[in-house]
């Protein structure tokens, strides 16, 4: 006889909580789901997705895929069963990294070990030493410390790691040199390796290929590679789009007479402090011409980017498919024609490889040509002299949007000259941070009046052709920002004109995104800025007797009806000084 | 397996630039899409193809309610054209699934219809949407405690007291 409800035998004690439980079971939807859609479920909850970015903020026991084993036996076996779910190795706890591993089974395991978290969790070394005792199950590899931690190394030469697809060490054994190729130089799925401080054996370097993001920091200068040994490694990895050489040359030893192209290159950033290894390595690689260079003034050195703006940068591979071997030659022009001029689209000044990323999307619109400067003669007195002649060379005079980092602190007003050459086309001006507040404060000081936001925009409003003032993570007063909101709303118009042939000047704009408005918070980034460098010692005596010698009369027409119409001459100029 | 009924060719016309099909609900509603918004479904492509290779064309009967259908009906609408990767069959599948801020919308649904929803999916097998309700309610019982999973998706605690206070049972200490 079929066994049905029917005929079961009526509930022991107990069994009636079961019976109402199952009831309830059966009633949920959830628990009808197939297993292989309640993974899907928990995948989006497996600790690589809940730890990724904010292990130091974690306490281990809100991590949701801890939790959801403990929901009830069907989610418990399912979560136990699915491996992906285990497969980022914590470190903090000997018997967790132990469980992890054994959950994990053999699926291939994320470790990231930061020992320089601030954070109560720092990862244990013999937490590390266990989840590293088989190589061959990593795939991704990331530990940010200084220490050379016992076994370590061992366990990274010892054994090859045939999945690892991400290997980073950063900041691992500084200015030191591994001559043992790492993992037994088996590694064929690699495609992203950042190495900071320490150097590689470079014929392990050299058997990587087809690698899509290659970061290389901070090599001791005795191990720094050759061009043609870099030149070597990006020939055989075409599908690069993110290259960061952050001092570690090149040495130039001799000049290669090829061009490696990287035609997905998206973003590219070097530093170096000598324009001519920029120079080698430019001339020597084809890159798209959307792809984001990011290059950093070398503030003792502003020289050499002179040299650099003059070097034919895409001369020898735009037009001649072949590289410039005389190194003279590179003094003799510069960039000047329209596809110089794309190709350096979004070149931009910045100093270190975590900037790589640039402003929010759409902030620098459709700029023809955005230039980002952080450096300023707050650090060193002869750069607005130089950006100032650097901006009336082309294809700089082509820039469009122009954008002050929040390093760029003016030391006085004359530091800001170089904005209101005539040889200039900016139309959009975006000041980061306390670029603002150090304009405001320059401001201040003169008047002795406090928030003179209006009258730094009227300055600015001399800046030829500038229609458009956008200020980003800046502090300004509630009114002030309700001001520039309805200027701001009337840019869109505005630019419609513009591009309709208007002959009416364009509305000066002014944009506020990310700022604070909160008084406490602009009085503290206030002070901040005032403690930047030099900023207060010896301000008075750095603004006294300034000059401002604005080199031309500006016709600047406010349309804003609470705002005073401003007409500029050559006694309100001398205001200034 | 869906039952299979025929239905003549005045229903669901056979030939032309949009093919329809006849699907019927649980609930016994006939509603007429055409093919090429549910090409997306992998179940029905097959189901199509048996078609063809019978020459007959048939009702396809699905076990959900046509409520849940026209939601389906509505997501494959949506994105009719639209190549997304999870549904291209060639295509290695990827690590999880993209967020979509349309898909955030239409899945602003209660609990029950969202796994109404995701099982519809499933049973369809279209990909993309089981990805997105999977996401959805990943997000419902992110960063929740253990009871509050219970409470936001129904399941009851099936552990004993034993099992559930076992260290085994427990990973964090």
């Amino acid at each position: 006889m079929p066994a049905t409800v029917f005929h079961q035998q009526p509930p022991e004690v107990g069994g009636k909580e079961e019976l109402r439980k199952q009831m309830f079971r059966s009633s949920s939807p959830f628990s009808l789901l197939p297993v292989e859609t309640v993974r899907h479920i928990f995948s989006f909850q497996s600790l690589r997705a809940e730890l990724d970015n904010t292990v130091e903020d974690q306490q281990l026991s809100t991590c949701t895929v801890f939790n959801i084993a403990q929901v009830c036996r069907r989610w418990r076996q399912i979560a136990l069963d699915f491996p992906r779910l285990w497969n980022r190795i914590l470190l903090y706890n000997l018997r967790v990294t132990t469980e992890l591993l054994v959950r994990s089974k053999d699926a291939p395991i994320v470790v990231y070990a930061d020992f320089h978290a601030v954070s109560d969790l720092r990862p244990q070394p013999e937490c590390l030493t266990l989840a590293l005792q088989d190589p061959r199950r990593l795939q991704e590899l990331i530990v940010n410390g200084t220490d050379v931690l016992p076994g370590f190394l061992q366990a990274i030469q010892s054994a090859p790691a045939p999945q690892l697809a991400v290997l980073r060490l950063d900041n691992f054994m500084r200015w030191s040199h591994l001559d043992i190729p790492l993992f037994e130089a088996n590694t064929p799925l690699l495609h992203s390796l950042s190495l900071s401080g320490c150097s590689m054996d470079w014929a392990w370097l050299k058997t990587l290929s087809n690698m899509t993001s290659l970061q290389l920091s901070n090599f001791h200068d005795i191990y720094r590679p050759s061009l043609d040994a870099i030149l070597d490694l990006l020939s055989r990895s075409p599908n690069l789009t993110n290259l960061s050489l952050f001092s570690v040359g090149p040495m130039i030893t001799a000049v290669p007479e090829y061009i490696v192209d990287l035609p997905h290159l998206e973003k590219l950033n070097f530093v170096v402090a000598d324009a001519a290894e920029y120079a080698s390595l430019l001339t020597h690689i084809r890159v798209p011409v959307n792809a984001r260079m990011c290059m950093s003034l070398p503030v003792d050195n502003a020289w050499e980017i002179e040299d650099l703006v003059k070097a034919p940068l895409t001369q020898h591979f735009v037009r001649n498919g072949a590289a410039q071997s005389e190194r003279t030659q590179w003094r003799s022009l510069y960039i000047s024609d329209e596809v110089e001029a794309a190709w350096l689209e979004h070149v931009t000044f910045f100093a270190g490889p975590e900037e790589m990323t640039g402003p929010p999307d759409g902030e620098w619109g459709d700029s023809a040509f955005t230039l980002c400067l952080s450096a300023t003669g707050e650090q060193n007195p002869d750069v607005p002299a130089f950006l100032d002649w650097m901006l009336a060379q082309p294809p700089f005079t082509t820039v469009d949007t122009l954008v002050l980092e929040s390093t760029f602190l003016a030391r006085t007003p004359d530091d800001l000259r170089f904005l209101f050459n005539p040889a200039l086309h900016i139309t959009t001006l975006v000041l980061v941070g306390p670029t603002f507040v150090a304009l405001c404060k320059m401001f201040q000081e003169r008047t002795q009046d406090s928030w003179l936001h209006w009258d730094v925009m009227r300055l600015l409003q001399r800046i030829p052709h500038l229609a458009r003032v956008v200020l980003r993570h800046c502090a300004v007063n509630s009114a002030f920002r309700s001001d520039a909101a309805r200027l701001g709303s009337r840019y869109e118009e505005c630019e419609r004109l513009r591009l309709a042939g208007s002959n009416n000047p364009p509305t000066f704009a002014v944009e506020i995104a990310e700022c604070d408005v909160d008084e406490a918070h602009v009085y503290e980034v206030w002070h901040a800025a005032g403690s930047v460098g030099a900023w207060d010692a010896g301000w008075d005596k750095q603004t006294s007797g300034t000059n401002v010698p604005l080199p031309h009369p500006v016709h600047a027409v406010f349309d804003e009806p609470n705002l005073e119409v401003v007409e500029l001459d050559g006694e309100e100029l001398e205001e200034w000084a | 397996m869906p039952t299979i009924v025929s239905v003549d060719d005045s229903t669901v016309p056979g030939e032309g630039s949009s093919r329809l099909l006849l699907l019927v609900s649980s609930d016994n509603k006939h509603i007429v899409v055409e093919e090429d918004i549910m090409s997306r479904s992998r179940f029905i492509s097959k189901q199509v193809e048996g078609f063809e290779a019978t020459s007959q064309r048939h009702a396809i009967l699905l076990p959900f309610s046509s409520f849940v259908l026209n939601k389906v009906i509505e997501y494959c609408s949506h994105y009719r054209g639209y190549y997304l990767l999870e549904d291209d069959p060639d295509a290695a599948p990827p690590g999880r699934s993209p967020v979509r801020e349309w898909d955030q919308e239409f899945l602003d649904v209660d609990r029950n219809m969202l796994l109404r929803i995701i099982k519809a999916a499933h049973y369809l097998e279209i990909k993309s949407l089981v990805g997105s309700c999977a996401r959805a309610i990943a997000d419902m019982i992110r960063g929740k405690t253990t009871e509050e999973m219970r409470e936001i998706l129904g399941v009851e605690n099936d552990f004993t007291p034993e099992e559930e206070h076992s260290p085994s049972s427990k990973c964090t200490g």
